[in-house]
Order: structure tokens, then sequence, then C-alpha cells
């Protein structure tokens, strides 16, 4: 798959021999081990692995929150790592979407302004995002909600929200860490059902790290990731 | 940026508590600060309108130096002042006076003062003397008395003299000769000014001329009042181009005290205001890093997200400053009201300052705002209210 990927015109990420060291006391850590990886557009893939392997450091160094050890992270041809932060920070704004475990939300916006809240920082103009924060809304089923603050929605619900504002300024791709580790079952699959529509209806990129077994089933490539180093790299065809 | 005015906005009413807190503690300090200010302001106008009312009126005219040496050879010619003065439309009241040096003496003792003949219709629209004179204490040359003085109560008690008591009042005339005039005490002034009020008699202008020996339409002071105080520098300019042989000095020129007091009162005001809203800005800034800190978390996913540093920084600047333009607003606005109720019956300090009233001010202070005061305080504290962001955000930013 890797080399599939790899020869694509449409690769987005790649990766390059990328490593993360953490120094713990006397020791050290490798959080990521010399990664090679491509992803494509419209990719759905899960990247896996036990508690510590490494795919919060992976995603985040794919999404330059975290600055490698070695190694380069190129995204549509730009090594990112070579951004000073203030290039990176609107690098992301443009380019990349973000789902997090937790605190995904603004608590003092409404849902329609958290979906919007990127598209606004870009500059589009209003008739522009409230027309694109409706038809999100509708597709994540929210649109009763669109007023409400986040303090007011359940887990699986805030989930959803923070996907469509990752979304809404159709990223280049959208990097979910752990998206569904705090929703119960229905909440998590709705989640999934959720993301797979968009994934389909508008070709994002989606990119995700879990320890979901019902994540995993739904991915359509999976990336397995021990002690910081891919030892598996799957490709389903649904 | 529309969303950060939003956000910044809505996050002063996400811990209702603290922020209520602490908009009360920067009103209740605004509030404190401008109407200390304000106290301040009240009393130093006290101070200047009793010198003003009582002593130099807005501005004087003068041959020059003059005003030292009190030489009554110095005289002007009133018909070439009243012909100036006609033309310039801000003066509204003039009064001519004349004035030497003299000495007054009674049977048992006399005393080195200032005569000043005044004549009496213009001088009450130009100076208050005449109110200061209490009910038993004779009358502003209104009386039968022939040739009347008006001496202050403590000559008066110097002198040891009643109302009517004979007083000999000699001075020289122009050329050099001693003049010995039997004068009548006709009523006792008062004013804040022990100095003054040693140092000065009236008399009316008719009852001196013909003793100094000058020609007819000699003055050796002008005083003016304007139609505002404020116009006194223009006036002054005017007066000085269509004169320039005479001298024109202000009130505060008059007496060069009034420019120290003046002075001082602006610096210690601003002195004030700036230590007081450092104080104020540092339990301020442990607000702020208090509500900065907590959010933490919250800002890295903005940042994660794409906002950019500076977007974060200037939120919570903008925060800050709609916090304290709130409780500025309610600070200044309370102290508006205080002032406007204080100011009609004044504040007695009458406990704190009975003994001060002989140097020159009264003991009821009507507090007045001065919008310049108002400008600095909104000026600090926008300032400071920066400030106090710097330290919570080079924090969230590391």
């Amino acid at each position: 798959m890797n080399d599939l990927a790899e020869n694509n015109s449409s690769i987005i990420v790649r990766t390059e021999n990328l490593s993360k060291s953490f120094i713990n006391g006397k020791s050290e850590i490798k959080a990521a081990d010399c990664i090679n990886l491509s992803i494509s557009s419209g990719e759905f893939t899960a990247v896996v692995g036990p508690s510590g392997s490494g795919k919060t450091t992976l995603l985040n160094l794919i999404g330059g929150l975290t600055t490698p050890s070695s190694g380069k992270v190129f995204v549509k041809g730009k090594d990112i790592h070579l951004f000073t932060d203030k290039e990176l920070v609107n690098f992301r704004l443009h380019n990349i979407g973000f789902v997090f475990q937790f605190l995904n939300l603004i608590p003092v916006l409404t849902v329609e302004e958290n979906i919007g809240f990127i598209m606004e920082l870009q500059g589009v103009d209003r008739e522009q995002r409230d027309a694109r924060i409706a038809e999100l809304l509708e597709v994540i089923g929210m649109t009763d909600r669109a007023r409400s603050r986040p303090s007011t929605l359940s887990g699986g619900q805030k989930q959803r929200i923070a996907v469509a504002r990752a979304l809404a300024s159709k990223p280049l791709f959208i990097l979910a860490d752990e998206p569904t580790a705090n929703l119960d079952t229905a909440a998590a699959e709705k989640l999934l059902d959720t993301m797979l529509l968009l994934n389909e209806k508008e070709k994002i990129t989606f990119l995700f790290s879990t320890h979901d077994p019902r994540v995993m089933n739904r991915a359509r490539r999976l990336i397995t990731l021990e002690d910081g180093r891919i030892t598996k790299d799957e490709t389903y065809v649904p | 940026m529309k969303i950060i005015y939003k956000m910044a906005f809505r996050n002063i009413f996400r811990r209702k508590g603290r922020s209520t807190l602490l908009i009360t503690i920067v009103t209740v300090a605004v509030f404190a600060a401008s109407f200390v200010v304000a106290l301040v302001n009240g009393w130093a106008k006290g101070v200047f309108m009793e010198y003003i009312d009582m002593q130099t009126s807005h501005l004087q005219i003068h041959t020059k130096g003059f005003s030292t040496s009190n030489d009554i050879s110095g005289f002007m010619d009133r018909r070439v002042i009243q012909a100036t003065l006609s033309g310039i439309k801000e003066v509204d009241y003039v009064s001519y006076r004349l004035k030497t040096n003299a000495l007054v003496s009674t049977a048992q003792t006399s005393s080195g003062l200032t005569l000043i003949g005044v004549d009496k219709e213009e001088e009450i629209m130009v100076s208050s003397i005449y109110k200061s004179i209490e009910s038993g204490d004779g009358s502003y040359f209104d009386n039968d008395i022939l040739r009347p003085i008006i001496i202050s109560k403590r000559t008066a008690e110097k002198l040891n003299v009643n109302l009517r008591s004979k007083i000999i009042v000699s001075f020289q005339d122009s050329s050099g000769e001693i003049q010995k005039v039997l004068f009548r005490v006709g009523g006792f002034f008062q004013t804040h000014t022990k100095s003054f009020d040693n140092m000065t008699a009236f008399v009316q202008f008719s009852d001196l001329m013909p003793y100094l020996n000058l020609p007819d339409v000699a003055v050796h002071e002008v005083a003016l009042v304007l139609n505002d105080l404020e116009e006194c520098d223009d006036v002054k300019q005017k007066i000085t181009q269509l004169l320039p042989d005479y001298e024109v000095k202000k009130w505060n020129e008059v007496l060069p005290l009034l420019q120290l007091i003046s002075a001082w009162h602006r610096l210690a005001s601003f002195l004030f205001l700036v230590l007081f809203f450092i104080a104020l800005g540092l339990s301020t800034s442990n607000f702020m890093m208090m509500s900065v800190v907590e959010r933490k978390g919250e800002f890295r996913m903005l940042n994660k997200v794409g906002m950019s540093g500076s977007r974060i920084a200037s939120m919570i600047i903008i925060e800050t400053l709609f916090t304290t333009f709130i409780a500025t607003f309610l600070g200044l606005a309370l102290s508006v009201i205080a002032v406007s109720i204080s100011s009609q019956s004044g504040i007695d300090f009458t406990f704190l300052f009975d003994n001060q009233s002989g140097y020159g001010f009264g003991t009821i202070v009507y507090p007045a705002i001065d919008i310049r005061d108002f400008v600095y305080i909104f000026v600090l504290m926008t300032a400071i209210s920066v400030i106090v962001t710097i330290s919570p955000i080079k924090k969230v930013l590391k």
C-alpha cells in the first residue's frame, strides 16, 4: 500500500524517516521511529496501536504541532517543519482540520459560531460562511441546535460539531486524535457515520488515531504502530 | 476580526463572580481616584476663585514696573485705556484704580499698607470684597460717613479702631510731598488671606485723587473681568498688542503663588493618578493571570486549529479592555453623580482646615470635575489594562 500511495500523484502527506524522541530522566523514549508513510487524497485512515505506541505523536508531527527530532513531513510537497511558527499556524489554518479528544469547542460560542470559527479566521465572507454552516449542520443532523452553547450538548454532539468545524473550510485533510475515546457506542457510531459520510460526500481525507475496535472496523486503511514503528499498513476495500 | 471581539466580550461573563468582583474593584477604584481628584480640583478652584474675586480679577493693566514699585508717578491715561478696551468684546467689566503705599495711624499705633482708590460702582463688578463685609461691620462706601476707608478686620484689631473711628492716612504725592489725610472707618472686610488683609485698605477714587497731585485722567491699575476666565490668554495678547507700553498680567501672574499652586496641583494630581493606577494594575494583573492560566488548554487548542499567537494576545487584551472600560465608565459615572450632588452644597472640611483659612482658602470645598482628569484616567486605565496582560499573554503563549 505504501508503494502504491507514494506513486500516486494525489499524495497529500508524506513522511520521510520521521522520528521523535523524548527524554525521560536518563532514558530516551522513541515515540516515532523512522516512519515513512504517505496519505493520499480521500483516504479514511486509522492509526492504531496500544497506548504509548506513538499514535498521537505521529498525528502531532504530521499536523505541525510537534517538531520532529529528525526526518521530514511533506504536505502537498512542502516540508512543513521548515516553516516559521507564524507560517506554520497559518498553514494549519488553511490546510489542516483538527479534531481532538477533549476541549474541541469554544465554550463562549454557539454551535454555528464554532463551526464557522475557522472560516471566520480565514476571512471567508459572511454569506458564504452561513451557507456552509447551514449545510454542515444538516449533514451532522444538528440544525435545531445551531444556537446552543457547547455546555448544553452531549459528548457525541460536541465531537460531531468538532468534525463539522474541522472540515467547514474544506482543508486538505483532517487529523482526529481518538475522536471516539469518550463516547458511548451509539454516539461513536453516529460520529463515524458522519465522518464517513463527509469523507464520501466532500472527498475529505481523514487520518485519525484510535484504539477503539468500532473505529478500526470502519477504517479503509489501518496503520499499526508499536513502539513508534509502523508494523502493519493494510488497506480494505469497502 | 469580529469573532475575536465576540469571544473577548463573552469571556468576561464566563466567570460571573470573578468578573463582577474585578469590575467592582476597578469601579470603586476609579470612583475613588476621580472623586479625590475632583475634591483637589474643587479646593484649587476655590483658592483661585477666592484670589480672583477678592484680589486679582481676571486681568490687570499697569505701567511697566508699577506692580513691583507702586510708584505713583507710573500712571496711565484712563482715556487711552477706555478707548482700547471698548473695542474688545470679551471684556465685561472694568475698574480703574489709584494705588499708593500709605501709613495709617491712630492715636495708639500705625501700620503700613497699600491704599487703593476705587470707584464703588465699577469696583463691585470686578471684586467681591464688598461681599465680605458682614452685617454690623459697616458697608462698602454706602454710609453717610465723610471720606470713608474700608480696612480689614485684622487691621482694625491691630489699630484698635471701630466703625467711624478716625484714621490718619499718610502718603507721598507725585511731587514727593507728604500728604496726611483724615479718613473715617466705613467698614471692615475679611478675606481668607492674612497678608492681603494686613496690607490693603480701600478708599473712594474721588477722595484720594485730589491729594496725589496727578492729572484727572490718571489711573494706576485697571482691573478687568472677562466674560470667560478661559479667554484670559487671548485677551491679554490683544491688549498687549494694542498697548505695548503697558504691562498686562493674568490673575496667576499678578500673584505668582497661584501659578505655583496651579502647577503643583496638576503635577500632584497626575502623579497621584499614575501611582494609584499602577497599584490597581497590579491587582488587575493577578485577576487576569488567573483568568488566562485556567484557560491555557483552550488557548492551546485555538493555536492548534490556526489562531495565531497575535490573535490570541489581541483577544486577551480586548477582554481586559472590555472589563476595564465597563468598570471605568461605571466609576466615572458614579464620580459625576457624586460630584454633581456634592458640588451644590459643598463639603465642609472645617474640622480639618479651620486653622488654615488664614492662608487663602475657605473650608468648604466644592468638588469639580476637570475633563482633563477624566482623559488621564481613561488613558491610564487603557495603558495599564494593556500592560497587565503582558505577563499572562507571555505565560499562555510560551
